[in-house]
């Protein structure tokens, strides 16, 4: 350390002039910051040579309180000789002089120097705006305080006067001696006025008009509506049993899911009611077993003696205080089948015959159809068109009993493997029973052909026995049954008094024909055809039975006043359960039964309908054994007056030469005329009895082939 | 953006379609072989699936390549229209065909009608039923939806076949029998008398009809059959005569129906009668001499 004593005697002389002489001067050129500014202490150090010094200097602070702030610390130095320390003062630092002292060097060197860097907190410094915050912010917590403590009173005091308030009020009301409504003024006048003028009020939303009040109407629909609404929530689902034989057992299956779809219990255990084809109820009040949440199931065993035919199981399940209906309809096989073939007993092309036996095995006896064919893989069934040959049959077999058949196709041209498959069914049942016979054909002696007959009576042919068809059902009693082969006459026939008939067309050759039968009732209505494809066998008697002719139909007045009754009537089998089709928007089913002579009548109410034409269709059933088809549809109109029908018969449609029958001859008319300018003459029959466009063509004879009567 | 909204066309389109196409007719070929060779006849049935209605008319053309295939024979002996307006028959590439079925038929492979055909070179036969319509068994005549599907057959030069693909049919029996019909009406045929007829023949089919009309029952040698079709205006409007009608079927095989005259001949304007009573005459004086000669000797 180099210090010049001479130049630091001058700075202590300086030092002393001035601490004697200006005491305020020094005060006043103290620096002055306020509370929570920075202020910089520091000085130029120098050696005895002028030289700018880095060694250590300290620094000490101590506020007016005499607490020291900073204890000594080591200031930080630059090359240039300046050592300074930067304190930045607390936001409430105490006003008054913050005495602070610099010391540089030490007494054993002999170069100490202490310089006083007091400085002064004054508030007086201290910007408005900075005023104005501290304020503020004193002010906020003082208002949320004051806030939160009124806040909390006011509740309490509020919350204890209501209590007070409304256990009191009531009890002052119905007391009071002199209460009254109109004691108000207008205000319940006001009231009313406002909640009827209002034009979004509503009671319940549910099928209300707005505007409207509730009428018991309104409600039942909306209790209706509601119900039904809860009643779909939940989703019931029963087992869908298909078929089965005498003896075995029938299985139901209900599931109850809520609208989660969570299997959930029903309220109670759900019932069930079996009734039989003949409807009699045979389980009347069964009670199903619950197999786990929501799940239940039901066994009923068959006895031997059941009738076959549809079946109905009806289970009743009440879920949330509703009831709600599954039916399964299931079909029980009375008289299924058993099919052998037993041997092919004669191989030699190209006529090959198989021993075939045919069992009922059931309980009821029946007409068992059989279909047998000859093919080339075993996979090729019967039917298709690609039969090497083929042929079918029918033939009445007693329960429990069989039949021995010679099956003889007579047209397998060339030698080889074939199958000899044979199936068969009762008539009333869908399941067929079936077997199957490798054989490999031969050659051998042909028989000779038979000879062509000659012209001039025809007829003949190659077969010895006969070849039939005979076709039996119901008609309607003592009614006029024709019998179509391939679209012609062939044969006609008075059914019995039960309306049962039968029918037979014989010198028949082997191949496909297309049967129709059609009845005439008492009144000579016609029904609409009934057509069924048969395969002819040569040389065998094929039966066909069941036939359930529809019912005739007629109406007492082509246009019914709005409201008054309309007579829908016509005939069929006597005692015949008849339901009646009447279409709108909304079909709408009507059921009678028929008479003993099979006349029906119906009384349709056109109230129920709109103005406008409708159709009218009807079907005839007994018990479950026998279902007719639909009859042709017959128009009526619902209008304002009441016309009575015209004639049956005016004229038939698609009759062009006006003889009540539509056949061939008009079919030939038409013919003469397809896609060819109509004549004068001919325009207005074609408007009246095919579609009236002005032409014939082929939706001509589509209609005429719809009223065909042969 | 552009692709979603076709594939939302596309399905709502689809589901306009196909409850339509589920409940279709369904007009089909079937064959027994898918190759033949050069030289080869094969078989080409046309059938009908109509499961779910009853359909009662219907018409169309197949389309074939006449280059490739030549049509030999056309079957409808088994068919299920039982009244043929066109009855099926080939004029260049095309058979045409339409008739019905009174009553209306429902079920499946229906067959209409089969054509023989003979491969003539090499290629691949396309068949295709064009400008179909089948109507609804419904008393108005509405169009059922339709569905075809086409059927193509290889022909190569080398012979494929190791049996007959063509069935022959060994066809016996006469025609069915049916009833020949007079009829008059004044719109048609200038209002002249003429004769309905038509009949199956469930073996090889009918290939013609031929008509003879005769005043006489049984002298009627003279009267020649002349091939005539369904509606035949009578040369005898005065009904007089008995008619006879023969259906022919493509076997030879022949069915003849006879109508009694409406108007018959008094007994004195019948010749007939004239030469059995002669023959009589001259029978009655021949056992009489035969007698006389008889009793000299």
């Amino acid at each position: 350390m180099n210090f010049s004593f001479k130049v630091f005697s001058c700075f202590i002389l300086l030092f002393l002039v001035f601490s004697f002489f200006a005491i305020d001067f020094v005060y006043a050129s103290y620096q002055k910051i306020a509370p929570g500014d920075t202020v910089t202490l520091g000085e130029f150090v120098f050696d005895d040579n002028f030289v700018a010094t880095t060694t250590d200097c300290t620094i000490e602070i101590t506020d007016p309180l005499n607490v020291m702030k900073v204890p000594p610390t080591i200031m930080t130095a630059s090359t240039s000789g300046w050592h300074y320390y930067n304190y930045t003062t607390a936001g409430n630092a105490p006003s008054g002089v913050w005495p602070s002292v610099m010391t540089c060097g030490a007494v054993a060197r002999g170069d100490l120097v202490i310089v006083d860097k007091s400085f002064i907190v004054d508030w007086s410094v201290v910007s408005t705006s900075t005023i104005k915050g501290v304020v503020d912010e004193s002010l906020t917590v003082a208002t949320s305080s004051l806030a939160a403590v009124i806040g909390a009173n006011i509740n309490a005091a509020v919350s204890s006067a209501s209590s007070s308030l409304f256990a009191t009020l009531p009890s002052a009301i119905w007391s009071f001696s002199g209460r009254t409504l109109t004691s108000f003024g207008t205000l319940v006048a006001d009231m009313a006025s406002a909640v009827w003028t209002s034009i979004s009020r509503t009671l319940t939303g549910a099928g209300l008009d707005s505007g409207s009040l509730a009428t018991q109407s309104y409600i039942d629909t909306a209790t209706s509506t509601l119900a039904a609404k809860i009643q779909s929530g939940w989703t019931v689902t029963l087992s869908d049993f298909g078929e089965t034989t005498v003896n075995t057992a029938y299985k139901a299956k209900l599931q109850v899911l809520n609208y989660a779809t969570i299997p959930t219990d029903a309220d109670s255990l759900p019932t069930v009611v079996i009734t039989d084809s003949a409807g009699t109820v045979q389980v009347p009040n069964g009670v199903m077993t619950k197999n786990s949440n929501g799940t239940y199931s039901y066994s009923y065993s068959i006895g031997g003696s059941a009738v076959g035919g549809v079946w109905e199981t009806v289970v009743s399940v009440v879920v949330n205080g509703e009831t709600i209906k599954r039916t399964d309809y299931w079909n029980l096989s009375s008289s299924p089948a058993d099919v052998q073939i037993i041997d092919i007993t004669d191989k030699v092309i190209p006529t090959i015959t198989a021993s075939v036996r045919i069992d009922n095995k059931g309980t009821s006896h029946s007409d068992f159809y059989y279909v047998y064919c000859i093919v080339n893989s075993e996979s090729n069934l019967c039917g298709g068109n690609d039969d090497v040959d083929s042929g079918s049959a029918t033939a009445y077999i007693n329960a429990g009993s069989f039949i021995n058949l010679s099956l003889t196709l007579n047209n397998v041209p060339t030698a080889g493997t074939y199958w000899f498959k044979v199936k068969a069914r009762a008539l009333a049942e869908t399941n067929w029973a079936a077997a199957t016979k490798q054989f490999t054909a031969e050659s051998g002696t042909v028989t000779p052909p038979v000879s062509p007959p000659g012209g001039g009576g025809g007829g003949g042919g190659g077969s010895a026995v006969e070849t039939r068809v005979n076709v039996s059902g119901r008609a309607y009693p003592k009614s006029s049954v024709t019998l179509l082969k391939d679209a012609q006459v062939a044969a006609t026939t008075i059914a019995g008094a039960d309306a049962n008939f039968q029918i037979s067309v014989s010198n028949l050759t082997g191949g496909n024909y297309i049967f129709a039968v059609y009845g005439e009732d008492s009144k000579g209505l016609r029904s609409s055809l009934l057509t069924f494809p048969v395969s002819v066998t040569a040389g065998a008697t094929t039966n066909v039975s069941g036939i359930f002719i529809a019912p005739t139909i007629a109406v007492d007045k082509s246009e019914v006043k709005r409201g008054d009754n309309i007579a829908i009537f016509g005939q069929s089998a006597p005692q015949a359960d008849i339901v009646v089709s009447v279409n709108s928007e909304e079909e709408f089913f009507g059921k009678t039964i028929s008479d003993k002579n099979g006349v029906y009548l119906y009384n349709f109410d056109s109230g129920l309908v709109a103005l406008g034409t409708y159709y009218a269709k009807s079907k005839a059933s007994i018990g479950n054994i026998a279902v007719s088809g639909f009859s042709g549809m017959i128009g009526f109109k619902v209008g304002t007056k009441n016309v009575a029908a015209a004639p049956v018969t005016k004229y038939l449609k698609g009759d062009l030469n006006n003889d009540q029958r539509v056949n061939l001859i008009d079919f030939s008319i038409a013919a003469y005329w397809y896609k060819r300018p109509l004549s004068a003459t001919f325009k207005p029959i074609e408007i009246e009895r095919l579609n009236g466009d002005g032409k014939v063509d082929l939706v001509d004879f589509s209609i005429m082939a719809f009223y065909w009567t042969g | 953006m552009k692709h979603f909204l076709t594939k939302i066309l596309l399905v709502l389109l689809l589901g306009l379609i196909l409850p339509q196409l589920v409940f279709a007719a369904d007009l089909f070929f079937e064959a027994k072989t898918s190759g033949v060779g050069v030289g080869e006849q094969f078989e080409v049935k046309l059938l009908i699936n109509t499961p779910e209605e009853s359909v009662n008319a219907l018409e169309g053309k197949i389309i074939f390549p006449s280059n490739l295939v030549g049509v030999k024979e056309i079957r409808d002996g088994n068919s299920l229209i039982n009244f043929w307006i066109d009855r099926p028959k080939a004029q260049n590439d095309t058979v045409t065909f339409s008739g019905i079925t009174p009553g209306g038929f429902q079920g499946n492979n229906g067959l209409l009608f089969s054509a023989v055909l003979e491969a003539k070179s090499e290629g691949i036969a396309h068949f295709e039923v064009s400008d179909a319509k089948v109507l609804r068994n419904d008393g108005m005549g509405s169009s059922a939806a339709l569905t075809t599907a086409p059927l193509e057959i290889t022909i190569s030069l080398e012979a494929l076949a190791v049996t007959p693909i063509v069935t022959k049919v060994k066809d016996t029996e006469s025609p069915e029998s049916f009833m020949p019909e007079i009829a008059k009406d004044e719109s048609t045929f200038g209002g002249k008398w003429f004769v309905v007829f038509a009949t199956q023949d469930k073996g090889s089919g009918i290939d013609h009809y031929e008509i003879r009309e005769s005043r006489q029952k049984f002298f009627d040698i003279f009267q020649r059959w002349s091939q005539k079709e369904s509606p035949y205006i009578l040369q005898d409007q005065e009904l007089r005569s008995y008619i006879f009608v023969k259906a022919v079927d493509k076997a030879g095989n022949t069915r003849v129906e006879q109508i009694s005259p409406r108007n018959p001949l008094r007994w004195y304007e019948n010749y007939e009668n004239w030469l059995i009573i002669i023959l009589g005459f001259a029978i009655t004086y021949a056992i009489k001499i035969l007698w006389r000669k008889y009793l000299k000797m």
